[in-house]
């Protein structure tokens, strides 16, 4: 199996807890096609993807773009898809037309793997009715795949929101879950709100759709097992996906976050097959027994007990929702109030988000990328372009909001998040994408902060790092997350107060848990 | 969410303004935006007038509008401090748009009036307040005293239900749902609690039942 292990230790300051961002723009400006008709797809662009496609051991960034409503065709350049490569310091170059990924059609969902084992990530791009595989050549360009990969169908392609990888059947071979919508056609889209005043219209008036799912074939085409394997059988309004093992059985579950109705988590029952099971492991419904507009996910543990744990970002009066896997027999608690995230996100309405360690103090963070819809606004009493926001972890079960101090800029309709490690200081930063303005790129200078260490590994691969004070923290190898998007395919630890950590323990797809030996030293 | 909502313009004995009277028929209709701008319309014409005001306030509460409902509100209970009734809907739109520190003290200070309030929406707020605080003991004393005034209410055992089991009283929260959905068999809220509740218990087949009531429940909405 291949697997190298990267590390990077950074000698600074102990953390001190003072989450802190520089805030840049990127040149790309993400369009949705809006016109004043109030398309509901005008919502919903777009996701973000993080890939160091040339190999050059940095994260380049690439851009899902909407495109002109309703022929849903990128009519000019404002509309295309962008892939910015980056000089290893976060000063990010638009390599597009060179690379041959402006795309087409209306873009969303961003996934990024080496789905054919060639040693160079590609490209998955999904969206309302077109869906791209950019196999990456290895020469700095890409060759759209996607209909002889198997994964764009010939009719009836389903609206998609979000796309993600992941290895359904422990093979090392990445498979591919798409996250679904809802029926939608321009010529009978619903009118909405008033003759002077017209809205975007409630997801209840729409049909959702299945999600599905894709199995690797391993010869650089996929075989839709959608409807073998139980996925097709959950009609919903899906968006984000993430996944990650919450029952400890050695194989990669799956959540998707349902807009306004019960989120699902599928159970992977190791035969090919999965069985949605989110209403009885209670991670589908606020613990007030309510559907919200769940629109964001990531599946991380974010208390270090070694059980992977859920955020989800909703809308306004909805509370951001954190389930505690607490395991056997319940599994999932809703512990959004006890972790101060209430009435923290309650006048929040939120897309891209990520447990990720800021601070490197061993405790991952929470990061919103927030936007209230055009004109809701006004009607909750406020703006709709929100600020972003990050939680500290304060390591006890609770999150304290430091977005005042983190010089996270100012109010934009955000979306996509992604977290990566731009200018290899050893700290995550974070791009989101904003509609009608440019991308933010949040640069980590948080003080202080601890050290940290990567590690590169297969999919679905589970990692505990042991530090010498005799804390054990655990992360998992998944690129899906927040919305539409997708983060380095690093596992990542901060390190807090020390240099090294004491031991390392790995259970790779389909193996047990073995020691890892970790060469030390630093960048 | 806690039902009970204010009937518009509720408690006022005198005959209301037409556009009041139109506005609160749209809105029983579902029409939220035409009653919203009829009612904002004649607040604005008479900014003076009390009705008008506390109308349009109710009207961005109850479709859950707080922070567009917690400044008229105001407004109205400027005009008429004698109604109670604007103060209770400002607090719970303070605790619902997290200005927690000014709901908790407006909350408190009703609270000990007398008589008491005795409204579910603020005193299942606070409630909410206390249990999202940890303070789980003074939320169960607020549950307990919810249910005594309001014993028919499903949403007060509801929350009986849940500061129970956040102090892991895994029986008597058990049966405080099940209360909460006798009251209510069409609502779905105590139903996702007792999936947990039972599934602690061992309960699998009770959990099935409740979590596939839920299914249907959704599938019926989504095919109305």
């Amino acid at each position: 199996m291949k697997t190298f292990l990267s590390l990077c230790l950074i000698f600074v300051l102990c953390a001190n807890g003072q989450i802190r961002f520089e805030e840049h723009s990127l040149p790309f400006v993400l369009k949705n096609g809006a016109t004043g008709r109030f398309y509901l797809p005008e919502l919903m662009p777009g996701g973000v993807g993080v890939i160091d496609y040339d190999g050059d051991g940095c994260m380049d960034v690439y851009f899902a773009n909407g495109a002109e409503l309703p022929s849903m065709r990128k009519t000019g350049k404002d509309y295309w898809n962008r892939l910015y490569h980056n000089d290893c310091h976060g000063k990010f170059t638009d390599v597009t037309e060179k690379a041959g990924v402006a795309g087409e059609g209306y873009s969303i969902a961003v996934a990024v793997a080496d789905y054919d084992h060639d040693g160079k990530p590609d490209i998955f791009v999904a969206g309302l009715n077109r869906n791209l595989l950019y196999h990456n050549r290895g020469d700095g360009t890409f060759e759209e795949r996607a209909v002889p990969a198997g994964l764009m169908p010939k009719q009836n392609k389903p609206w998609s929101i979000s796309a993600g990888f992941f290895d359904m059947d422990n093979d090392g071979w990445p498979d591919l879950f798409i996250s679904n919508y809802v029926q939608w056609n321009p010529e009978t889209e619903p009118k909405c709100g008033t003759a002077e005043q017209r809205f975007y219209c409630h997801p209840g008036l729409y049909k959702g759709q299945a999600s599905q799912l894709f199995r690797n074939n391993h010869d650089g085409t996929f075989s839709d097992v959608s409807a073998e394997s139980g996925i097709a059988g959950q009609i919903g309004k899906g968006m984000g996906v993430a996944f990650a093992d919450f029952n400890g059985d050695g194989l990669t579950d799956i959540f998707v976050a349902n807009d306004s109705m019960r989120n699902f988590l599928y159970e992977n029952l190791g035969n090919g097959k999965f069985r949605e099971m989110g209403l009885e492991y209670g991670a589908s419904l606020s613990d007030d027994g309510r559907a919200i507009a769940s629109m964001g996910v990531d599946f991380r543990d974010y208390d270090n007990d070694g059980k992977p744990d859920l955020i989800v970002t909703g809308m306004i009066n909805d509370s951001y929702l954190l389930f505690h896997n607490i395991g056997q027999p319940v599994f999932f608690e809703d512990k959004t109030a006890q972790a101060g995230l209430a009435a923290a996100t309650r006048n929040l309405t939120g897309w891209g988000c990520g447990f990720a360690d800021f601070d490197n103090d061993g405790w991952k963070d929470l990061f919103f990328a927030n936007a209230h819809f055009p004109q809701f606004g006004r009607l909750s009493g406020g703006a709709s372009p929100l600020n972003n926001s990050v939680f500290r972890n304060l390591g006890n079960g609770r999150f304290q909001d430091v977005s005042s101090t983190a010089h996270l800029g100012g109010a934009g309709y955000n979306r996509g998040a992604v977290f990566a490690d731009f200018d290899g200081d050893g700290l995550v930063d974070v791009i989101v994408s904003r509609i009608d303005e440019p991308a933010r790129f949040y640069k980590n200078v948080t003080p202080g902060a601890g050290k940290s260490i990567t590690f590169q590994e297969p999919l679905g691969t589970e990692i505990r790092v042991e530090l010498p004070d005799g804390r054990t923290l655990s992360n998992h190898s998944s690129t899906s997350v927040g919305y539409a998007s997708s983060s380095e395919a690093l596992v990542r630890f901060g390190l807090g107060r020390f240099a090294e950590p004491k031991s390392v323990q790995v259970r790779r797809p389909g193996q047990g848990w073995q020691p890892l030996t970790v060469k030390a030293g630093p960048r | 969410m806690f039902a009970g909502l204010a009937t518009m313009a509720g408690a006022q004995s005198q005959r209301l303004p037409e556009p009041i009277a139109q506005a609160m028929q749209l809105a029983r209709q579902g029409q939220y935006q035409e009653a919203e701008r009829l009612l904002k319309q004649f607040a604005e014409q008479n900014p003076q007038d009390f009705q008008a005001q506390r109308a349009l306030g109710e009207l961005y509460y109850r479709f859950g509008y707080y922070a567009a409902a917690e400044p008229v509100l105001e407004r109205a209970f400027a005009l008429e401090p004698r109604d109670r009734r604007s103060r209770i809907l400002s607090a719970v739109c303070l605790f619902k748009i997290g200005d927690v520190e000014h709901a908790a003290q407006a909350t408190r200070k009703l609270l000990a009036e007398t008589p008491p309030p005795n409204d579910i929406d603020l005193s299942l707020t606070y409630a909410q307040y206390l249990y999202e605080n940890h303070d789980l003991n003074g939320a169960l004393a607020l549950a307990k005293a919810t249910v005594a005034f309001a014993p028919q209410h499903p949403i007060a055992f509801f929350w009986l239900a849940r500061i129970l089991q956040a102090r892991g009283d895994t029986k008597e929260a058990t049966r405080a749902a099940e209360e909460s959905v006798e009251l209510a068999p069409s609502l779905p809220y105590a139903r996702n609690l007792l999936v947990r509740l039972y599934r602690l218990q061992g309960r699998a087949e009770d959990a099935e039942r409740e979590a596939q009531w839920l299914k249907d429940f959704e599938a019926q909405k989504a095919n109305q």
